[in-house]
């Protein structure tokens, strides 16, 4: 046994005075008493230790009471469900319904007849009860971590319910809310953005729970957090016994993700709720403060004054106790290695809505525009001692402390030094926080209410619109049904005879077009693509140089594709392979998706800055290798019949990337052909304009381009 | 692999008796000449100190045209008093790094103060002012007015089956003002007037009306001598306090009905009569309903929610009040299920209650969970000040914070089927189902 760090700890519980009057002196009722001597605060000793399989072990001794709990939790990356989205949420449950030899009613039986309670999470497990039923507690415990069985009929029976629990969400205000804000600020193509819906709880099979727990469960990315009536030999005793032979994985996969921006201007986003008689008003950006980083404590410093727990926050003093707007108001501010947010928020009745806005607004960008008043900030920071002193009323205080030393890499001393590091917090610190991480002009404005508010918050937009959402945080899209009779592989035919005939861009055998992009500071990159058509010699080459000297190539052929950017050469992936060469080897893809397996649905019309767009929906494929290859929404503009643009989602280098492609300026440079002249496309936060110079209809090719030698 | 080894269910090991753990909480409690009942709990592990008034007023002493005060005073009761100026009440509490909060429900308010422990006489003074003499200013009263507006709208009006409570209530009680929930009626508050605001503060808000309990890092002595120096001088109170006599009469026929509401799931709600808490009666229907909703492996939950899988949640818990109350069965149906069918098999259940004893095992079960929750209860130092006031004020018997456990574990198998026919009967009960607005209009 090793043990890494042990510190008992003690501070002085210090505020603002510490003059100390007599007890017994005459009431004297008009002044408040002064406190006594600060008592010390003590921090309350954990111990951590590492069995030899790297399940690591923080316990906390504390025998006030004859109860102990264990929770087991698990460290990774955060999880990106797509379709799947909601697994993750029944997995404690399903973890919890059934094992090997055990069915869910007997698990449940044993459990509740301890007046124990044992429950599982995606994160982990965790059981606790009185001391004198440890053994079985463990016992419990570890069938569940070590045999889930994962049973079919729980299965259906989740499902059942979270399809019920999603229908009663649709009506919760909150709950709206929740998901609005978090798919705003995070975006549906990232874990703590993406959505359940009922078509993704209705994907999951058993195998997703087996595959999850396989991956995941295994003792060196665990810590076993033990509080309460138990020493830590002890503890390391019972850990070694019923942990002691699970085996380590060297194969759980890490992950990035793209940090998703915050909106280029305030946006009002709307969530409409019939018959609301209050709007849940969520003002909130991302923000990236890792824990334990150089502005944390300032930070929350600032958002306590803002409007943090404290009733003399200033959005409580405000809102509730000058305007009587609302119940509450506040403000919180997330740390999180991977992106954090700030949401500040009140309920209010319908008719001051704006008015509420308005305050915040005023609120928020005051934080960044003056110092704050020495009351408030004096206040604030006796609040927060007296919070952190609080805080360790609870033993599990001192195991999250140990925790999150380890988790996020803190001083050992962290803690101890706390309400140093808080008292050392300067107005100035606070003030340049709030100018560093808040952002009063990019933030999503977001409102679940009645839906006859919200022509009130249009002067909140940036953008002079507000735009709605659904339950479930998509855009509320105006569609209406295409006209009867239309089929999507009209739509397309329309497209590609605007463009020159069908039959006439079938016998292209090749094309060359030149061009350039921009890539500001005046710089450009020289732009050439060269396809042919031609049987057997099919091949398509995209370049990117800057004086000559090629920067980014990619090449497509039928036998393979690769790309490079100044480097070695990536082999594309066969899903990448899929979509790019039906897209690029064949001048009428679109026409012959059917023929390359790929599904096309003509979802109707949508209406979007005064035109009006054919939407079809590509997509490809449903099985296990090709899940999601292809997934692509084609506007073509009613009038024109032209494909406008295509929204699609496809995987970047960190994660899922939303992608939209612009076609504009369509023209026939004497080929009989038309061609656009620009395409722009949008990938998550970067914007590339290509445009177009020159285009050559069946040119001279050389296959050499094509090597993928 | 020894964890492999452990999956077999050892019945007789589990069942075997094990001796009971308790924690025990010593406290020492006195009055003063003014009626004020002071309870001191002394406990040095973390420095800091609740100090606690619980006002033996809620919403049943309530006249019935002006229902909504007490729950108003929780508001008002926070705008100041002579010496300290409006707003400056909860600048002292988190200047000094404590918390404070008040509730209200049917029985009682209770307000609180969380501090560091050598900040025990600034709570002492905050809430002998409150005592002594609040402010009720005008200014105030409508400031308090539209929050607790807000406050219904957020809690009720706009929350999920806010109104379910309410609803229930209303159609369990005729004559009693559990008729009636703390939140009040919006149109008594504004009608309210300024005389009626006083009167109301000073029948209620009397030392002979309240329990001060105070729990954490103190030294006994010094505590005592601060509790007098605060609060000796406050006048008893001289109006007489009102407590309702209305006895509710027993029914001798159900009663159904339906609420239409924005919520799509359906929710039955059943709501039988019980005897008041602390009599030996709520205890076994308390036990019962152990029996019904006790964890996952309880009865209402293994049939209703795993095995027919009607329901999204299904249990029945006691609400217990000091006056008669209603024990709640209640079900938020799966989608597409009838709530007729849900309602069937809820009374399947009652009716095996009624019919058949629990097991040994079930009892030995009840048993285990009730001293876990014993045990594990009272961790906070405000936790165990206002369980304290709980029962000085409800029983006039502190300790029982020690010994109710004795009258829970003294409930036999027979008891609980007595009960289960006694107050499980479906002419007395109030049935609700709350249905999805549209389904009104078909």
């Amino acid at each position: 046994m090793k043990i890494f760090h042990n510190i008992p700890l003690a501070i002085l519980f210090a505020t603002v005075s510490l003059s100390h009057t007599g007890f017994y002196s005459q009431v004297d009722r008009s002044q408040a008493p002064e406190p006594g001597p600060a008592p010390l605060i003590e921090l309350g000793e954990s111990k951590l230790l590492t069995l030899d399989n790297g399940l690591k072990l923080i316990v906390v001794e504390n025998h006030k009471q004859p109860k102990i709990s264990w929770t087991l939790s698990f460290e990774y990356a955060p999880i990106f469900e797509g379709n799947k989205a909601g697994m993750l949420d029944l997995f404690g449950e399903m973890m919890r319904s059934g094992t090997k030899n055990t069915s869910k009613a007997e698990l449940d039986e044993a459990i509740d007849f301890l007046g124990a309670s044992i429950s599982a999470s995606p994160k982990g497990i965790r059981g606790s009860g009185l001391t004198k039923h440890t053994n079985e507690i463990l016992t419990l415990m570890s069938e569940i971590l070590f045999e889930p069985s994962f049973p079919e009929n729980e299965l259906e029976r989740l499902r059942t319910q979270a399809l019920s629990g999603l229908v009663a969400a649709e009506s919760s205000p909150s709950d709206i809310s929740d998901v609005l804000t978090r798919s705003l600020n995070y975006g549906d193509i990232h874990p703590y953005g993406e959505v359940t819906t009922p078509e993704s709880i209705n994907t999951l099979a058993r195998e997703d729970f087996v595959d999850f727990h396989n991956t995941y469960f295994h003792p060196n990315i665990a810590t076993l957090v033990v509080v309460g009536d138990i020493d830590a030999n002890t503890a390391y005793g019972k850990a070694k016994s019923f942990f002691g032979e699970w085996k380590r994985s060297d194969n759980i996969p890490y992950k990035r993700w793209n940090t998703p921006s915050r909106p280029k201007g305030n946006r009002v986003c709307f969530s409409p709720v019939d018959g609301a008689v209050q709007s849940v008003l969520k003002l909130t950006h991302t923000v990236m403060i890792p824990p334990g980083s150089k502005d944390a404590i300032a930070v929350s410093v600032m958002n306590s004054i803002l409007g943090g727990g404290a009733f003399s926050g200033r959005l409580m003093q405000n809102l509730r106790e000058d305007k009587a707007f609302t119940y509450g108001a506040r403000s919180n501010i997330s740390t999180d290695p991977l992106l954090g947010s700030f949401t500040a928020y009140a309920d209010v009745r319908n008719e001051v809505t704006d008015s509420a806005v308005v305050e915040f607004l005023y609120e928020i960008r005051r934080m960044t525009s003056e110092p704050v008043d020495s009351a408030s900030f004096a206040v604030t920071k006796n609040y927060m001692t007296g919070s952190f002193a609080r805080s360790l009323e609870n033993p599990n205080t001192a195991a999250r402390f140990a925790l999150n030393i380890q988790r996020y890499n803190l001083p050992s001393d962290y803690y101890l030094t706390y309400l140093e590091k808080l008292n050392a917090v300067t107005i100035e610190d606070v003030q340049r926080v709030a100018k560093n991480h808040l952002h009063p002009d990019q933030l999503h404005i977001t409102c679940v209410g009645n839906k006859s508010v919200a022509e009130s918050l249009t002067k909140f937009a940036t953008s002079g619109t507000v735009a709605f959402f659904d339950a479930y945080g998509k855009p509320l899209i105006e569609r209406s049904e295409a006209e009867d009779g239309v089929t999507a592989e009209m739509i397309i035919k329309g497209h590609y005879e605007a463009l020159g005939g069908v039959k006439a861009i079938s016998k292209l055998s090749g094309l060359r077009r030149t061009g350039s992009m921009e890539m500001g500071g005046g710089m450009n990159l020289s732009f050439t693509h060269t396809v042919s058509y031609k049987k057997n010699k099919r091949g398509a080459r995209t370049s990117f140089a800057m004086s000559d000297q090629e920067v980014i190539t990619n090449v497509v052929t039928d036998n393979g594709g690769y790309s490079s950017q100044m480097g070695p050469r990536i082999v594309t992936t066969d899903n990448e392979l899929l979509s790019a060469q039906w897209e690029e080897l064949d001048p009428l893809f679109l026409l012959h998706a059917g023929e390359n397996g790929i599904n096309s649905e003509l979802l109707g019309v949508e209406e979007m800055n005064g035109s009006k767009y054919h939407v079809i929906h590509f997509t490809c494929c449903d099985d296990q290798e090709r899940n999601d290859a292809i997934n692509m929404r084609c506007y073509f503009d009613l009038s024109s019949k032209i494909l406008s643009f295509t929204k699609s989602v496809t995987e970047g280098d960190d994660g899922p990337m939303s992608v939209t492609t612009k076609f504009n300026k369509y023209i026939d440079l004497g080929e009989g052909f038309k061609f656009p002249m620009e395409i722009v496309t949008v990938a998550g936060t970067q914007t590339m304009a290509v445009r177009i110079g020159s285009v050559s209809v069946n040119p001279e090719i050389d296959q050499a381009l094509f090597n993928l030698d | 692999m020894k964890y492999l080894l452990c999956s077999t269910f050892v019945w007789s090991i589990l069942l075997s008796a094990y001796g009971q753990s308790t924690t025990n909480i010593d406290f020492t409690e006195f009055d003063l000449k003014n009626g004020l009942h002071v309870i001191l709990h002394e406990d040095h592990s973390t420095p800091i100190v609740a100090v606690t008034v619980m006002y033996h007023v809620g919403s049943k002493n309530e006249s019935p045209n002006r229902t909504g005060m007490a729950h108003f005073f929780e508001h008002l009761l926070f705008e100041g008093s002579e010496n300290i100026e409006r707003g400056e009440f909860d600048h002292y509490v988190e200047n000094a790094g404590g918390v404070l909060n008040a509730n209200t429900s049917q029985d009682r308010t209770f307000y609180y103060e969380l501090l560091p422990s050598n900040q025990l006489e600034l709570g002492l003074w905050l809430e002998s002012e409150r005592m002594l003499h609040a402010k009720i200013q005008q200014i105030g009263i409508d400031t308090q007015n539209e929050v607790v507006k807000e406050e219904k709208r957020q809690r009720v009006d706009n929350a999920p089956y806010g109104s379910m409570i309410a609803e229930t209530m209303d159609a369990c009680y005729d004559v009693h003002p559990y008729q009636w929930t703390p939140i009040g009626s919006m149109e008594h508050l504004d009608a309210s007037t300024h005389a009626d605001f006083m009167d109301f503060y000073e029948t209620f808000y009397v030392p002979n009306n309240a329990t001060l309990s105070i729990a954490g890092d103190m030294d006994l002595e010094s505590a005592k001598q601060l509790v007098k120096k605060y609060f000796q001088d406050i006048p008893k109170g001289t109006k007489t306090i009102p407590r309702p006599t209305e006895v509710e009469p027993k029914r001798s026929e159900e009663r159904r009905s339906i609420v239409y509401g924005k919520d799509r799931l359906p929710v039955v709600i059943q709501a039988y009569p019980i005897p008041a808490q602390g009599t030996p009666d709520y205890y076994a229907v308390d036990m019962l309903n152990q029996v019904l909703s006790g964890g996952a492996s309880s009865r209402l939950n293994k049939s209703i929610v795993d095995e027919k899988q009607l329901a999204l949640y299904c249990g029945a818990f006691s609400f217990g009040l000091e006056d008669p109350g209603v024990t709640f069965a209640f079900a938020m149906v799966n989608m597409g299920v009838e709530p007729s069918e849900v309602e069937n098999a809820m009374n399947e259940e009652f009716e095996k209650m009624k019919t058949q004893l629990i097991t040994d095992r079930e009892l030995q079960k009840l048993k285990n969970q009730i001293e876990t929750q014993f045990v594990s209860g009272n961790s906070t130092m405000a936790g165990i000040a206002e369980e304290l006031a709980n029962y000085h004020t409800y029983f006039g018997d502190a300790n029982l914070i020690n010994t109710e456990i004795d009258r829970y574990l003294a409930i036999t198998p027979d008891d609980i089927q007595r009960v289960a026919k006694k107050y499980y009967d479906e002419n007395t009960r109030a049935t609700l189902y709350f249905l999805y607005q549209e389904a009104e209009e078909k």
